[in-house]
């Protein structure tokens, strides 16, 4: 598990010095980002509306990652 | 809009039988063929009639590992990279994209994939079955480009073009030559609205099919178009077309800088000025419709909205279609490059069940933004006998803000 994160513009994402040695990032601005980011929501929602009678969220002090 | 930059250098270097597969490359192949959810395979429209698992993004991806250890030939591989209607799904939905390619920064390309290997497969001597229809379409559109000034504005004679560039009407030759309703209408739309617009006049032959044949070809042309917005002076662009659109906002910022130029798609634009005039079109259009969402729209550039949002301003129109998120799966058949071409009757069966889809929803009209997909479903209707007719969106708004026309929709007309 990578305990260090970098967190901005609302996301979290990896540290890229991570991502040096065998899978290396590819290059991706942040309007790619918000693309990917809003159909994961899409997906999940419609996923939620298909198979969940609830959705559970995670405790209150675990939900904003700190900055 | 903003744009939207997802680039791999590694699939610049092109693929050779006279050299082995470039290492970055085949780890990218292993990291779907690694994959056993297979989701890609599940929400592709053409796994949907075929049942090829080779004709999935696990399958393209594991058919490049196979050539890159040995244990295949891509010149007995090519056939499966036809069967990709480059609609951009299987990327979505695929974990590596879905659930960490905003974390890793490393998503899956399904659709630069399919369309490099085709070309580097033609650029290295190899063939590909039926290519010569895709050919013929091409050679046609680099006819276009002797004369485009006078084609892509045709469609507009008899109406008023007042404005400068600096909000230009991208009007590709596809849309210039077989879908001039589109232009026709919205440009009477924004007359109404009080917009002032020009026309760009030279588009060149920009089809996503030349990305599969000819991507340094594609970049003349797409270069030449970003020096004429800077040197015009376009501020707004505004398309017609979203397989236009989706390039604009996904390929040409991998190449050229687009600052200072703002890409909207035609349905956001009119919906943006109605908004800001505070206009609703006067005319109810009582009834209920399908609505399709366009590929380009829905899964390469994720913004399904506007034109959904469209309709609901017109008075008594209403849309009862599924969600966006449970349209991934759809596809009208033509797909996003040469794929109608290449698979005529797989083509039709994809459409055809979309268009049964929408059938079975009761309705007589099915709402497309996507002058292709119109196209598409106008071929599948009469093919099929189904009796739903595809209109465009814009069709019907312009029939809300009262410009008169003859439409073939028993709702609308």
């Amino acid at each position: 598990m990578a305990e260090e994160i970098i967190y901005k513009y609302g996301h979290i994402e990896i540290l890229p010095t991570r991502m040096q040695e065998y899978i290396k990032q590819q290059e991706m601005n942040e309007a790619e980002r918000e693309r990917i980011v809003k159909a994961r929501n899409i997906h999940l929602d419609w996923y939620h509306r298909h198979f969940a009678y609830e959705v559970l969220k995670p405790p209150a002090e675990e939900w904003e990652p700190k900055a | 809009m903003p744009y939207q930059l997802s680039k791999k250098d590694f699939y610049a270097e092109p693929l050779s039988k006279a050299k082995p597969i470039d290492e970055e490359f085949v780890k990218e192949a292993y990291l779907v063929f690694a994959c056993r959810h297979k989701f890609c395979r599940d929400i592709c429209p053409n796994f949907d009639i075929t049942r090829n698992e080779a004709h999935s993004s696990y399958g393209f991806h594991t058919s490049i590992l196979a050539v890159s250890r040995g244990v295949g030939q891509l010149d007995e591989l090519i056939d499966n990279f036809t069967y990709c209607l480059e609609c951009g799904a299987c990327e979505l939905r695929c974990p590596n994209t879905c659930m960490g390619g905003d974390f890793y920064r490393r998503s899956t390309t399904t659709v630069d994939l399919v369309r490099k290997i085709r070309r580097d497969h033609m650029a290295d001597g190899g063939e590909i079955k039926n290519w010569s229809a895709v050919k013929e379409y091409l050679d046609e559109h680099r006819g276009f480009v002797a004369t485009q000034g006078d084609l892509v504005t045709k469609w507009a004679e008899g109406i008023k073009v007042a404005g400068d560039l600096k909000t230009a009407l991208f009007v590709d030759f596809f849309t210039a030559t077989q879908g001039t309703e589109v232009p026709r209408l919205a440009a009477q739309v924004l007359n109404k609205l009080g917009v002032k617009y020009g026309i760009y006049t030279t588009p060149g032959v920009t089809a996503p099919e030349l990305l599969s044949e000819n991507d340094d070809e594609w970049k003349k042309y797409a270069g030449e178009n970003v020096a004429n917005f800077k040197k015009l002076g376009v501020q707004t662009l505004v398309v017609m077309n979203p397989h236009d659109y989706a390039l604009l906002i996904r390929e040409y910022p991998k190449w050229f800088d687009m600052d200072g130029i703002e890409t909207v798609f035609i349905t956001d634009f009119i919906l943006k000025k109605m908004k800001e005039k505070g206009v609703t079109p006067p005319k109810a259009i009582e009834g209920k419709f399908a609505y399709h969402d366009p590929c380009t729209l829905n899964t390469l550039v994720v913004e399904a909205e506007s034109p959904r949002d469209l309709v609901g301003m017109v008075p008594g129109a209403e849309i009862v279609d599924v969600p966006p998120g449970n349209q991934w799966r759809y596809c009208c058949g033509n797909g996003n490059g040469p794929y109608r071409k290449l698979h005529e009757d797989i083509a039709y069966r994809i459409g055809q069940k979309r268009l049964r889809a929408a059938a079975d929803l009761g309705v007589d009209t099915i709402l497309v933004a996507c002058p292709h997909c119109k196209d598409q479903f106008t071929d599948v209707k009469q093919k099929a006998g189904l009796p739903v007719e595809p209109v465009h969106v814009i069709e019907l708004v312009a029939k809300a803000m009262g410009i008169e026309w003859e439409t073939t929709s028993p709702t609308i007309g």
